[in-house]
């Protein structure tokens, strides 16, 4: 049995922001090329498992990139409502992205969950 | 000329005020232009709608002061874009009287001012989109005349060129409404004739100052340079270092894609870009491309929607927590019921942040169910008119600490308040244009204005 490695054991930094006023954008970034590499081989974060952990159709998910030169991933998702407006509890946008920390990836690097990636 | 060398003094003008010793340190590397971007679309519509500059006069006015002298001192153009937040033709103007001000206090020598004013009127806009010249973006709706309508401030947002006209004009200080980040320190070098691909990657990673070095620092200063073939990037705080993985990494930043920029007219791809540590504290970086494309410009508007009230009210009681959802629709009905000529969406808007739950990911929360043993309810009630606002937002209050569940043992009341009061928040606006316009003139929508400033004796 292999254990599973957490984005938040792996990753230096995971954040959320506003990218213009209909995105929010994430970062799951790297210290190591060896971590990243774990992460973005096991294929664990694509569409299909952004939308499903927050409960948003997959074509909300604008985007999922891998950034080798910047050791980090990018997911870009579409906001409920524009940024600022009434009702909006996160004008920044910068406290989306805990549900990302509890993301495994098994430590032989093996893929857990195939999903086909977007571009 | 080899090389062009761009200071740029802080990632936010007047946000917080810049650091001193790294702009200095940066002026002593005989930079060729000193830039800062002052605003941004970041913290929501009200800046653009109301027409406001947030940040505080005092450190817009330290910011400024900094990059004016060294700019004088050294006769040296200085460039500051989205001026007073939004770049508003007001914002624009407003930074220009704190130069003023600043030019009187320093005895500063005369030198040639731009304003660059780019506000539109709803009147163009109107055209635009009869003319079928208006595409959405990133997910914006539609464009329509009703929207249009509902629109308090518009702004179009400036690439290189209008930039370029003021330096052709021969400008020594630019004072820019609301620009692309790049474009305030890109349109120097691209004036100079440097390769304009090059020149926009190098303001898309100098926009934000020290952030692209390592470890993270706001407000310090970053030298950007720029061959005939690479950019380079030195942090001027000598505790920080750039290295490839701290430029590259910045390029995803408030980005929705890492790879791909897009500026009027064209895309800058980014994703073949090649990142070399040149010496311990530098990068230099290679590889990006420019693709042209239709000319648009990216419009951005926003509107008043109402007056705001919010009320503030604490929950210890676990059984009113575990019946959370009942105890929330009985005050939702009892509002609807007690005004039923008020209507909901209509004549105003009401939003519950119930914090320890789900107030900051609402419907995105994974862990709704884990109830905590005290949560906060924030009421926030907004209206056009402003009395129904803030009784909307009392009734509401008022509702939740007497609402009834099955099985509730407290009946003295449901909510414990630090006041009995609504708390005028601010007035609520909303983004009512983010869409693209086309246009045959990268200048459609910019004003040039020269003017002298300085010479003058107190």
């Amino acid at each position: 049995m292999t254990t599973a490695l957490r984005i938040r054991d792996l990753a230096s930094a995971v954040r959320s922001k506003n990218a213009g006023i209909y995105y929010i954008t994430f970062d799951i970034m790297f210290d190591d090329w060896e971590s990243y590499r774990l992460v973005r081989d096991a294929n664990v974060i694509t569409r299909e498992s952004v939308a499903a952990l927050y409960g948003i159709p997959q074509d909300q998910v604008v985007t999922v990139v891998n950034h080798d030169p910047g050791q980090g991933i990018k997911v870009t998702i579409l906001r409920r409502q524009s940024s600022g407006s009434p009702g909006d509890p996160d004008v920044l946008g910068c406290q989306q992205h805990a549900p990302l920390y509890d993301i495994e990836v098994r430590a032989d690097g093996a893929t857990v969950s195939p999903g086909v990636r977007g571009s | 000329m080899d090389e062009l060398r761009i200071l740029s003094a802080t990632g936010a003008l007047g946000a917080t005020p810049m650091d001193e010793d790294s702009f200095w340190g940066g002026v002593e590397r005989h930079p060729h232009l000193i830039g800062a971007d002052a605003g941004s679309n970041d913290v929501g519509p009200y800046g653009l709608g109301a027409d406001t500059c947030y940040f505080p006069r005092e450190w817009v006015k330290h910011d400024l002061r900094l990059m004016l002298l060294a700019s004088r001192q050294r006769g040296i153009p200085m460039t500051v874009g989205s001026a007073g937040h939004m770049g508003t033709n007001k914002g624009v103007d407003y930074t220009v009287s704190i130069l003023e001000e600043i030019a009187r206090e320093e005895n500063l020598p005369p030198f040639r001012l731009a304003r660059i004013y780019v506000e539109l009127d709803t009147e163009a806009l109107h055209r635009a989109l009869d003319a079928g010249d208006t595409e959405t973006l990133d997910g914006s709706p539609t464009l329509t005349h009703e929207l249009i309508d509902a629109t308090d401030h518009a702004v179009s947002v400036m690439g290189a060129e209008p930039y370029l006209e003021a330096f052709r004009q021969g400008a020594d200080v630019i004072i820019a409404g609301r620009s692309c980040d790049d474009a305030i320190f890109a349109s120097y070098p691209i004036f100079k004739g440097f390769d304009r691909a090059l020149s926009i990657h190098l303001g898309k990673v100098l926009e934000c100052a020290s952030v692209a070095a390592t470890p993270y620092m706001a407000r310090n200063a970053m030298l950007g340079t720029i061959r005939s073939d690479a950019i380079l990037f030195e942090p001027m705080n000598p505790r920080q270092v750039c290295t490839p993985v701290s430029v590259a990494a910045h390029s995803m930043y408030e980005e929705a894609h890492p790879h791909l920029h897009r500026i009027p007219g064209g895309i800058v791809h980014l994703g073949g870009c090649a990142f070399t540590q040149r010496d311990a504290r530098t990068v230099a970086v290679t590889g990006a491309r420019f693709e042209p494309t239709e000319l648009r410009l990216k419009v951005e508007g926003a509107g008043f929607v109402g007056y705001r009230f919010v009320g503030i009210l604490g929950i210890r009681d676990p059984l009113t927590i575990r019946n959370l959802d009942r105890f929330m629709r009985f005050a939702e009905e009892r509002v609807r019921t007690r005004y039923p000529q008020w209507v909901q969406g209509r004549d105003y808007e009401v939003h519950t942040h119930v914090y320890g739950v789900d107030a900051t990911m609402k419907d995105w929360e994974p862990l709704r169910s884990d109830l905590p043993h005290e949560i906060g309810i924030v009421v926030e009630a907004v209206s056009k008119d402003e009395s129904l606002a803030k009784l909307i937002c009392r009734l509401h209050r008022k509702s939740l600490m007497v609402a009834e569940y099955p099985g509730q043992k407290a009946t003295t009341g449901k909510a414990a308040i630090m006041a009995d009061e609504e708390l005028r928040g601010m007035d609520a606006y909303r983004w009512t244009i983010y869409h693209t316009v086309r246009v045959s003139d990268p200048m459609a929508h910019a004003r040039v204005q020269m003017d002298t400033l300085g010479g003058e004796r107190t």
